[in-house]
């Protein structure tokens, strides 16, 4: 439990670190940066392995048999960048029909299926260009982030069938939802990958606490290379709605983990709800810069 | 150890380099500035005294800058000075910021001509009708001028930010590093360079370590050494391929398991690297320790010196506090037999490797009146308390002394503590070392 206090406090003072990197004179410091996500990393496996200890054994029984709107495909960890971007709609459909529990009991799909149940999900055709965007966010609409956290792909390779399916923009981090420990790379990689895009491109916000809408960075190589760690606010804002929950310090319900989702299935909704009611201060603030 | 002089700045002082002579010191500042002092030829009449470095020199080397591509702001701090070998009478040297690096030349005048025929004294063009006579102009001494001029400027080959550089012996070439990539200069060239070493990952997000510190090797002009942030350093030889990626040795010390904590990783990345004067080792700084290396052993260090070890305990808080990402500096004797690093609250320690006695000492006003000798100080980490020693918890850690410098042949330090210079001699140790 001291862990947990511990690296939640790390994680916090981590995505300050680098949400205030952003200000500072100079440019983005690559290696501080580095450093700084190295840290998170660490202190979210510690985290998320208590985290998960706790709901796991409740999960299970939050799943629900819903089948896949037709049209509506989630995304699935891939490591590709630009062929991803076009062939999304395609992969992901086939990931959702083909994909199977692979942690039975993850608890963070499970919430998902409420999250994304509760508002209605939308199929859209053309998946590629719409993105959860910081944009989107900066209109000022909050339910377009819940719509977009709503139609976030869960990571494939945790998914059950049942999920119901997400937006296949919308990539997921797939290290969030493992219940072991999840591959170091891996949120590294996220990490990386959203500092990637250049304020033209998309970003998305993240959703609920397992969804990481991703934005795909642009393809390398095209004119000037930029200094790839401009934009944070996609990665404040991952982590932002992964932990909003738990890093608000005085909210009591913070924590949409162990606590709320062992009673009973619809305390996930709850979790969920709670969850969704705290992304918007973090898309307010993403609005901000 | 005693105090020969201390110099306070306008600027916070970020870095400090002796030329090969020791004969000039030049420290660079946040801004942009170059100071460079001069050591004074000891006195004949007092043969005791010694040499004070005076200022010789001020320029302003970087001015800030905005990249309005990108919306950056680029620093005009001074990250790093090397001094060219000198070749005649005129001082080279390199300095550089984040994005660009410029060549300076240091001349000294110290005669003028006079009498032309055209102009006069003032300058100003003569009246033709009154010149009735000509003359030869005649150079007559004048007081002594420096003067500094920017003979090359090395720009717009570095997208991340330049951490080092360093002049080959070859004295042609010289090399910068940024956190991403290694550049090979000719001297003389300004619109192209090589690259050596390019580590970035075709994809961003699989990026885990960057280059913090580089060095050419003092005399093998194909020879030069990187380190990185995960702790480890690398040998290339550039006669082996022109993109040196691959290195020739590898140097890195496994983790010890039992010292794993959040912040290991931090801990364990070298914030600088220095090549022994006789090229056989190379000393390594990271945030608790510095360490020797033979460059014939990759799998460990020869020598781990703790620097600050009791702060491996308050590693939460000099995360929060931002100073765990502090960069220290580290230097060697003339003779590699001692070798320097700085602290917190203003301390520095040196550490003798055949004696294996260590000392730390501290840079402040009041033990640096001129000739004050140098009192070793304590820290206390609990248990026996002595009198004047520091407790942990009262160690300023705004104070650090991240930049020194070693004197190349005799045992004189510059130590840079936020914008105050401070230079001391041992004289009385100087013929046993």
């Amino acid at each position: 439990m001291e862990f947990k206090v511990e690296a939640h406090r790390i994680m916090s003072i981590s995505l300050g670190k680098i949400y205030n990197s952003r200000v500072q004179r100079g440019g983005i410091k690559l290696h501080k940066n580095l450093l700084v996500s190295l840290v998170l990393r660490s202190a979210r496996q510690v985290y998320l392995s208590d985290y998960y200890q706790g709901v796991c054994l409740n999960a299970q029984t939050m799943d629900t048999a819903q089948p896949w709107p037709p049209g509506e495909t989630m995304d699935s960890e891939l490591d590709e960048n630009d062929s991803r971007e076009h062939e999304l709609p395609h992969e992901v459909g086939s990931d959702v029909r083909t994909s199977t529990p692979e942690r039975p009991g993850s608890p963070v799909p499970a919430l998902l299926n409420d999250a994304v149940a509760a508002p209605q999900p939308v199929a859209p055709p053309q998946l590629p260009s719409r993105r959860c965007s910081n944009a989107a966010a900066r209109e000022g609409e909050a339910n377009a982030t819940r719509e977009c956290g709503a139609l976030g792909g869960v990571e494939s390779d945790s998914d059950t069938p049942s999920n119901p399916p997400a937006a296949s923009f919308c990539r997921k981090r797939r290290s969030c939802e493992k219940m072991t420990t999840p591959p170091p790379e891996s949120p590294l990689k996220k990490i990386k990958q959203q500092q990637q895009p250049t304020a033209t491109t998309n970003t998305t916000t993240t959703t609920t606490t397992t969804t990481a809408a991703q934005e795909l960075p642009p393809p390398v190589g095209d004119g000037e290379e930029e200094m790839d760690t401009s934009n944070v606010s996609s990665l404040i804002s991952i982590f932002g709605s992964s932990f909003s929950g738990l890093l608000g310090k005085e909210s009591p319900a913070s924590e949409p983990g162990a606590e709320d989702s062992e009673p009973d299935p619809p305390s996930g909704q709850i979790c969920c709800e709670q969850v969704l009611k705290n992304i918007a201060p973090w898309s307010t603030a993403i609005v901000a810069f | 150890m005693s105090c020969v002089g201390s110099i306070s700045l306008s600027d916070i002082i970020s870095t400090v380099e002796f030329n090969q002579t020791g004969e000039l010191l030049a420290t660079g500042d946040k801004g942009g500035r170059v100071v460079i002092f001069q050591r004074e030829p000891e006195s004949k009449n007092e043969p005791n005294c010694q040499g004070e470095y005076n200022v010789y020199s001020t320029f302003q080397s970087h001015e800030p800058e905005f990249d309005y591509l990108k919306s950056l702001e680029i620093e005009e701090k001074i990250n790093k000075i090397r001094w060219l070998p000198q070749q005649n009478a005129a001082h080279f040297l390199l300095s550089t910021n984040d994005k660009t690096i410029k060549l300076w030349k240091v001349s000294e005048r110290d005669k003028r001509p006079e009498g032309y025929n055209l102009k006069d004294e003032e300058g100003r063009l003569k009246d033709l009708s009154t010149v009735t006579s000509l003359q030869v102009p005649v150079l007559k001494p004048m007081d002594l001028m420096v003067e500094v001029s920017p003979r090359r400027i090395f720009a717009n080959a570095h997208t991340y930010h330049v951490n080092s550089i360093s002049v080959n012996s070859d004295c042609e070439t010289y090399m910068s590093a940024d956190d991403l990539r290694i550049n090979l200069w000719h001297l003389a060239i300004t619109d192209r360079s090589f690259n050596i070493v390019d580590i970035k990952p075709a994809n961003m997000e699989d990026l885990t370590e960057v280059i913090t510190a580089a060095e050419f090797h003092p005399y093998h002009c194909n020879l030069f050494v990187y380190s990185s942030s995960k702790g480890t350093l690398r040998l290339c030889d550039m006669r082996a391929s022109a993109l040196c990626d691959k290195h020739s040795k590898l140097f890195e010390e496994p983790e010890d398991p039992s010292n794993r904590s959040f912040f290991s990783e931090i801990i364990s990345s070298i914030s600088d690297v220095k090549f022994s004067h006789s090229g056989r080792y190379l000393l390594t700084r990271d945030y608790l320790t510095v360490k020797v290396w033979d460059l014939n052993m990759e799998n460990k260090p020869i020598e781990t010196y703790q620097v600050h070890d009791y702060l491996r305990s308050k590693l939460c808080s000099l995360y929060e506090n931002d100073c765990i990402f502090d960069k220290f500096e580290c230097a060697w004797n003339g003779t590699d037999s001692v070798i320097m690093t700085g602290a917190y609250n203003n301390f520095f320690r040196m550490f003798d490797r055949n004696t294996k006695r260590d000392v730390t000492l501290e840079a402040s006003r009041e033990s640096s009146k001129p000739r004050a000798v140098l009192k070793p100080r304590r820290v206390c980490t609990g248990g026996k308390r002595r009198k004047d020693d520091i407790s942990v918890d009262s160690l300023d850690f705004t104070k650090k002394i991240l930049h020194t410098a070693w004197h190349p042949a005799e045992n004189i330090i510059a130590i840079a503590a936020t914008n105050n210079l401070y230079i001391f001699q041992d004289k009385v140790n100087s013929e046993v070392h």
